[in-house]
């Protein structure tokens, strides 16, 4: 089965040539490398210091190159065995390229759901919409075997010959095997129902790497009704029935899946075809299981046989009260051997007392019953009488005191049919001679024996004479040809008995006792192990119990047999198909449902699971990272080598300058108070301003909140809203005369008095007239304050960098200064001037738009004469500025 | 160009490969010796004072009182010592190493093209040998040659005493014509015990890595001169080829690819580290130091013995005693 990878196809068998050829490849390679190899003896090397200077370089080793091959091999399998193909590439559609396997499940469980009928009706349909799409090929849970065919009614015409198999299917098995036919597909139908049994151990999941599953659902929901069955069917052994009773008897167990309620019913027994039996049974209320007790007389009487088939009898059940819809047929009926053809044993011992447990013999004849054995138990032998040889085992337990004659029978009592003595060496069949108990006196069992052998036989009972213990009897019996049984091999004492041809001669009574480590356990295996030994035991014959075969899977078992002619192939339907179980959806295939033309699939198909491509990815990732590290390292090692460690605190600087540094820079920063628009920006300003000069400026001023005694750490302050300047309640607008905050000499004016002092710069967008600025900074007065006055043409701002002959007036009102410390401190402009520069410009209320160009050339007069006052009157680009002027 | 002239021009090309016994006969000048009596080299600076004086010198601390002439100094009020020029026979010590890693390059390096007409080490140890051994004989001088066969010997364990130069150019020309086998040399060499006495000269020739003591040998003279032998493919490893394995296993087991050995001239770093810590362990014993290889041409080696020799008469002090 090819694999798709990516667009191509691969099949395990060119993957075998590519990894032989790789491995020849490596083992040229190794070869080469191996040519390579030069090892010179270089007795300076001695003097070399070990690798502490130098980094351990990766020496390339020759490995051995069976383990290198073997490597090489490993790799090669666990790359085919763990990669897969991330995403199934699907082919173009080829009618016959895809590949369709209907297999049909005729288990006695679909037979509930849906009639044979409908069933073939249903994979007719499946057929008829598959045929079209590409090959199909059939199967049934049948037999092992795959149909081709090119139209579906061939399909049809081979099922209508099929009908429902015996139970006891299980689809895992089945499919496998199917599979294994070499079948070529790529979507597998599975007509079949939702029983447990059917599907468990199914795992379907396994099957998706080839083919896709799907199932096509006959069951249908069940109203009512429920399964009927028997479950178990068990002859009673000899001691479990009825004493004296000479019928069959039987326990049979019938169960029942349905509703609790009072059921009953007729059970039959059939045996050659003939109802032999009929017995009325009544389930009681709330019970689910229940056993009856079904005897019957034995008719015919059967006949002890080993040889010949087996006969079986049948249970049925028969004309159930009250009627329900009995879902699965095939269970009323069920098989048992009809073991009433059971082996005889004949019993001679003196019975000591009535209980079992006074009875010596008592375990030995439980033991027999146990494992099937039917036994007559006589106290003595009737001399005068003929032995009855339709027996296949005589037991002879004696020597308490009573005379051979009285317990052993003479191979003269054997006669033939036509009544002569019988010529057979040993006419007495297989005979077991066993001493009581432990105290007899072993002179009469030796006389027993010697009625027994052959007369011609190497044995005179005369040598019986001095044979009265165990001693004497474990002496005598090698002596005589016997052959050792149990013990250690010439250890006489040891032995449990001795054989001579068809007699075992026991030398210690066949019962418990400790002090002849017999314990009650293992006496019925004792017994069990010489009667199989002697062939007289065989499990699947003699059980009572009802072994008749229960097929819990027919591809298993059944399957591969060629002599489907075999009795057993009649099977008692396995109880787990019995109990009607059906699988949970969750855990079945996609259902398909050829009626209604579309795929109801109830579970996703997970592929990420097990999709290998994301750990490839991490581990070679890793892999990468693994090989970075180890880069920067060796870069770390060479570097060190390099500088010698004399540039380390260099190297250790660059790096924390690099970690924790930033680049120096310096930009005009400015404050502003009162601006209206909270996301003040003058990046286009900035922008233009360090075009044409080199100064940076902030694309953004910094705002001042509040004017106070901190604030005045800016130098350069512009406030567009003066109210924040003088104390509240002396209104300058209303034509009052307005203070500043803290006047006369407060904290505020104090502070600002000091600021202007250490060079701050002072701009006020305010249209007050001189004399209400002249009252404002009153209290500024001293000395170095001269009064507010109109900038004059020649001063500073009109030419620090651009020559402008006048500043923008607004409504007449022009622009003031007022000098401090023989500088401009403070500057006071009519209107908006920042609003009309910044980013969104706003119009100025003066009623006539500004020229953007001139505004920002004034701006740049200011921040020149902002940063570097009047440093044009040191004079030297006077007589440049006059030639300009002029 | 005169015939004599080109021999000349082509014993200054020879090297200390086909250095001989020999070429010692022209070592024999005036200048080495204060005298032409053939009484030994040792110069003996310790005779009493006397009239007979060949030098005067000021006395420096350390010199014996005894040796102060007295009455020069009432003249003068100067301490003055007076020394007077004289030889004796000197015992010269002669150490060869012999032991394993002498015994290189080996045949299978030898087979290679490179190494085909490199000598081993032990055979130029032997040259020198003898050629010093020949030197002091034809001084007049004792002369004990001994040799280090064994490769875990600390001190050499053989001797050659040669009574003769004649016995000791026969036995050389023996060792020659056997391509300096090692089973001849064993046989040149006869199994002694070194005794702790006092030597005038003593000449240690070996490469230094073998397990022998060389200080210790070497401290049984009183002036004390190691010859540090190594083979030029030892001394310049640019024949390395970087793909090949290099190693030595008698000691440390330990083996380099031929580009870590190359890689910054490691090797030759380390080899000249080696060289300089011999040097400076031998200073403290006030012996002098010479790295020879085959490739050392004689009469550069001759210059160099010439220099040795002329040194120790300069510097030959009183104290010395």
């Amino acid at each position: 089965m090819g694999e798709t990878l990516g667009p191509l196809m691969y099949t395990p068998t060119m993957f075998t040539m590519g990894l032989l050829g790789t491995c020849l490849v490596a083992g040229f390679l190794w070869w080469i490398v191996r040519r390579k190899e030069d090892r010179i003896w270089l007795p300076t090397i001695r003097i070399l210091p070990l690798e502490s200077r130098i980094l351990p370089k990766i020496m390339i080793r020759v490995p051995p190159l069976v383990a290198f091959l073997c490597f090489l091999g490993i790799l090669g399998a666990l790359l085919f065995l763990s990669t897969k193909p991330k995403s199934q590439i699907f082919r173009t559609f080829d009618p016959n390229q895809s590949k369709h396997l209907i297999f049909v499940d005729f288990s006695p469980s679909v037979s509930r759901h849906i009639s044979l009928e409908d069933l073939k009706i249903l994979v007719k349909a499946t057929c008829d919409q598959l045929i079209g799409n590409g090959k199909v090929q059939g199967a049934t849970s049948h037999k092992k075997e795959v149909y081709s065919f090119d139209h579906c009614e061939d399909f049809d015409r081979m099922l209508q010959t099929l009908d429902f198999h015996r139970a006891g299917l299980k689809l895992g098995e089945a499919i496998k095997k199917t599979m294994a036919l070499g079948v070529d597909v790529d979507h597998i139908y599975i007509v079949s129902d939702r029983d447990q049994h059917t599907w468990i151990d199914f795992n379907w999941n396994f099957l998706r790497d080839e083919a896709e599953v799907y199932l096509v659902d006959t069951s249908k929901p069940q109203s009512g009704g429920g399964n009927l069955y028997i479950n178990n069917a068990q002859m009673l052994t000899q001691l479990q029935a009825s004493p004296g009773s000479t019928s069959s008897e039987w326990d049979i167990e019938i169960s029942r899946t349905f509703d609790e309620g009072e059921y009953q019913g007729t059970l039959q027994v059939v045996y050659e075809n003939q109802t032999i039996k009929e017995h009325r049974f009544a389930m009681s209320p709330g019970r689910k299981r229940q056993t009856y007790r079904v005897d019957w007389q034995t008719t015919p009487p059967p006949k002890g046989s080993l040889q010949g088939t087996n006969p079986f009898v049948v249970f049925q059940i028969a004309d159930q009260q009250p009627k329900i819809e009995n879902q699965i047929l095939l269970d009323d009926r069920f098989y048992a051997y009809y073991s009433s053809k059971k082996q005889n044993i004949m019993v001679i011992a003196e019975n000591s007392g009535e209980q079992s447990l006074e009875d010596p013999l008592g375990p030995l004849m439980a033991s027999l019953d146990t494992l099937g054995f039917t036994m007559e138990r006589k106290d003595f032998i009737d001399q005068g009488k003929t032995l009855d040889t339709t027996r296949d085992l005589l037991i002879i337990a004696g020597g308490d005191s009573t005379q051979a004659e009285r317990f052993c029978p003479t191979t003269h009592q054997v006669k033939d049919p036509s009544g002569s003595p019988t010529n057979d060496e040993t006419p007495l069949g297989n005979v077991w001679l066993a001493p009581l108990n432990t105290q007899i006196d072993y002179f009469e069992m030796c006389r027993c024996l010697g009625r027994l052998l052959p007369k011609n036989g190497a044995f005179k009972v005369a040598a019986c004479e001095h044979v009265h213990t165990r001693k004497d009897w474990v002496t005598l019996l090698p002596s005589i040809g016997g052959k050792q049984i149990g013990g250690t091999l010439g250890t006489q004492g040891d032995a449990l008995a001795y054989f001579f041809k068809s007699i075992v001669a026991f030398t210690m009574p066949l019962a418990p006792q400790k002090s002849l480590g017999l314990s009650f356990a293992k006496l019925p295996i004792l017994v069990r192990d010489l009667l199989t030994w002697q062939g007289l035991y065989q499990r699947q014959t003699l059980s009572r119990k009802s072994e008749w075969p229960r097929f819990a899977d027919i591809a298993t078992d059944l399957w591969d047999q060629t002599d489907i002619e075999k009795p057993t192939q009649i099977s008692n339907v396995p109880i787990g198909e019995s109990d009607l179980n059906t699988m949970d959806s969750t855990d079945l295939p996609p259902i398909w449902n050829p009626l209604q033309n579309n795929l109801a699939k109830t579970v996703p198909m997970k592929r990420d699971m097990d999709d290998p491509v994301p750990w490839i990815k991490l581990v070679f990732m890793l892999l990468i990272a693994l090989t970075g590290l180890e880069l920067l390292a060796w870069l770390g090692v060479k570097v060190h080598k390099i500088t010698k460690m004399r540039l380390a605190p260099l190297w250790i600087g660059a790096f924390l300058g690099w970690v924790h540094g930033d680049l120096s820079y310096a930009k005009v920063e400015f404050g502003v108070y009162g601006n209206k628009d909270a996301n003040l920006s003058i990046k286009f300003l900035a922008k233009e301003v360090s075009a044409r000069t080199s100064i940076e400026l902030t694309s953004a001023p910094f705002r001042v909140l509040q004017l106070d005694g901190s604030s005045l750490t800016l130098p350069w302050i512009w406030i567009s809203d003066i109210n924040g300047l003088i104390t509240p309640d002396t209104s300058i607008k209303a034509g009052g005369e307005g203070s500043l905050k803290g006047s006369p000499i407060g904290s505020f004016t104090n502070d600002l008095m000091m600021w202007l002092r250490r060079g701050g710069f002072l701009v006020l967008e305010t249209n007050l007239s001189t004399n209400q600025l002249q009252q404002l900074t009153k209290n500024l007065g001293t000395a170095e304050v001269t009064p507010w006055l109109p900038l004059p043409p020649d001063h500073e701002l009109m030419r620090s960098f651009y020559l402008i002959d006048a500043l923008p007036d607004c409504q007449g009102e022009i622009w003031r200064g007022l000098q401090f410390d023989g500088r401009l401190a403070i500057l006071a402009i009519p209107y908006g001037f920042l609003d009309s520069l910044k980013d969104k410009r706003l119009k100025p209320n003066c009623g006539r738009p500004m020229d953007q160009e001139y505004s920002t050339r004034v701006f740049v007069n200011l921040i020149m004469v902002a940063l570097a006052t009047d440093y044009k009157k040191d004079q030297i680009h006077l007589p440049e500025i006059l030639k300009r002027l002029r | 160009m005169t015939k004599g002239n080109a021999l000349e021009t082509a014993e200054k090309k020879a090297t200390l490969a086909s250095l001989t016994p020999d070429l010692g006969e022209d070592l024999h000048s005036s200048f080495l010796k204060a005298s032409s009596k053939p009484m030994g080299s040792f110069l003996n600076p310790l005779r009493r004072p006397s009239r007979l004086i060949e030098t005067t010198r000021l006395y420096s601390p350390g010199d014996p009182i005894q040796a102060i002439d007295w009455r020069a100094f009432a003249r003068t009020d100067q301490l003055l010592i007076r020394q007077v020029r004289d030889e004796s026979t000197a015992k010269v010590l002669i150490g060869i190493d012999l032991s394993e890693s002498m015994n290189w390059p080996p045949e299978d390096l030898k087979q290679r093209s490179l190494a085909n007409t490199v000598p081993k080490k032990s055979e130029i140890a032997l040259r020198i040998g003898f050629f010093l051994g020949s030197l002091h004989l034809k001084m007049g001088d004792e002369v004990q040659i001994w040799a280090v066969v064994k490769d875990r010997d600390l001190s050499p364990s053989a001797r050659l005493q040669p009574k003769s130069i004649t016995e000791l150019r026969q036995l050389f020309t023996e060792l020659e014509t056997e391509r300096f086998n090692g089973t001849l040399t064993s046989r040149v060499f006869h199994q002694a015990h070194l005794e702790r006495t006092r030597h005038d000269l003593g000449y240690w020739i070996g490469d230094g890595l073998g397990d022998a003591d060389f200080k210790l040998f070497l401290g049984f003279a009183r002036k004390q001169l190691m010859l540090h032998l190594l083979s030029s493919l030892e001394a310049d490893i640019s024949w390395v080829s970087s793909q090949a394995l290099y190693y030595d296993e008698t000691h440390i087991k330990k083996q380099y690819l031929g580009h870590t050995l190359l890689e910054n001239q490691w090797y030759q770093k380390e080899l000249d580290h080696w060289r300089e810590d011999i040097r400076k362990s031998l200073n403290h014993t006030n012996a002098s130091y010479f790295l020879v290889t085959n490739d050392t041409r004689i009469d550069l080696f001759t210059k160099m013995i010439f220099d040795y020799f002329k040194s120790l008469n300069v510097s030959s002090n009183v104290g010395a005693s």
